[in-house]
């Protein structure tokens, strides 16, 4: 279909919105999350605002995407599409509360698994612990951070399972996909930040 | 017709500016206060 040309613009609204919801969902499975957002927000605009439940459908998938490229949902959009099985995953994500977001995902498994997203929602992990690491950051308040701070943290939303070890690779994917400037100091044990922006905006990383 | 970007009436249903710390939140408090009792500096 995409190599159709010109032919493309006679197909019918309906399908081009059909087909573009397909194309975001296998884009998301394949983690290609541009793709899928561009896909998805296409048939999601494009969708007859009285078809509801294909908006709905629509929105299943974009509302993970958009997260992992942290642009949230707002409460009045899940609601409006009888969502508010996201609400609480929303909530503990913004919030980086890892033990909230277990609740969340644990508490409406059925549904996000019927929808096929639980494992996408599973990875909002990383950003969750992104967000509680920028917390300590901020409420430590310097450049070298102790991973004993960390450790306090992650013990403080209930996990319980993480030694320095397993800290230390989170953290490494952490800078490693740009969501901390900065390297980790593994001989003192510390996590040194950047002077600046070091926990850059979601948004702005995926817009790069 | 297709609809272009910015086009549609919900364009303020995702919201970009969550991460900003304006507001404590009651986890932070409850962070803040562990990191304390934990010995470790508080800025």
């Amino acid at each position: 279909i995409d190599n159709s040309g010109t032919l493309y613009n006679e197909f019918l609204m309906a399908d081009k919105v059909a087909y573009n919801y397909f194309l975001g969902r296998k884009a998301m499975f394949d983690a290609d999350l541009n793709l899928a957002e561009k896909s998805l927000l296409y048939a999601f605009r494009n969708c007859p605002a009285e078809s509801m439940s294909n908006k709905r459908k629509i929105l299943i998938y974009l509302i993970p995407v958009k997260m992992f490229l942290g642009h949230m949902p707002t409460f009045a959009l899940l609601h409006e599409y009888r969502l508010d099985e996201f609400q609480e995953v929303v909530a503990a994500v913004k919030e980086g509360n890892l033990a909230q977001l277990d609740a969340a995902l644990a508490n409406n498994e059925a549904f996000f698994i019927k929808s096929g997203i639980f494992l996408m929602l599973e990875k909002l992990r990383m950003i969750t612990f992104r967000t509680l690491f920028k917390k300590v950051s901020t409420i430590v308040g310097t450049a070298q951070i102790p991973l004993d701070a960390f450790q306090t943290a992650l013990r403080v939303v209930g996990v319980t399972d993480v030694d320095t070890d397993e800290l230390e690779c989170i953290i490494a994917n952490l800078i490693a996909s740009k969501k901390i400037k900065g390297y980790l100091s593994h001989g003192h044990g510390k996590l040194v930040i950047a002077k600046t922006n070091a926990f850059p905006t979601l948004s702005g990383i995926s817009a790069t | 017709p297709e609809r272009r970007e910015g086009e549609d009436e919900e364009v303020n249903v995702w919201e970009d500016n969550w991460d900003d710390e304006t507001h404590e939140s009651e986890f932070s408090k409850q962070l803040k206060e562990e990191l304390a009792k934990s010995g470790h500096q508080i800025a």
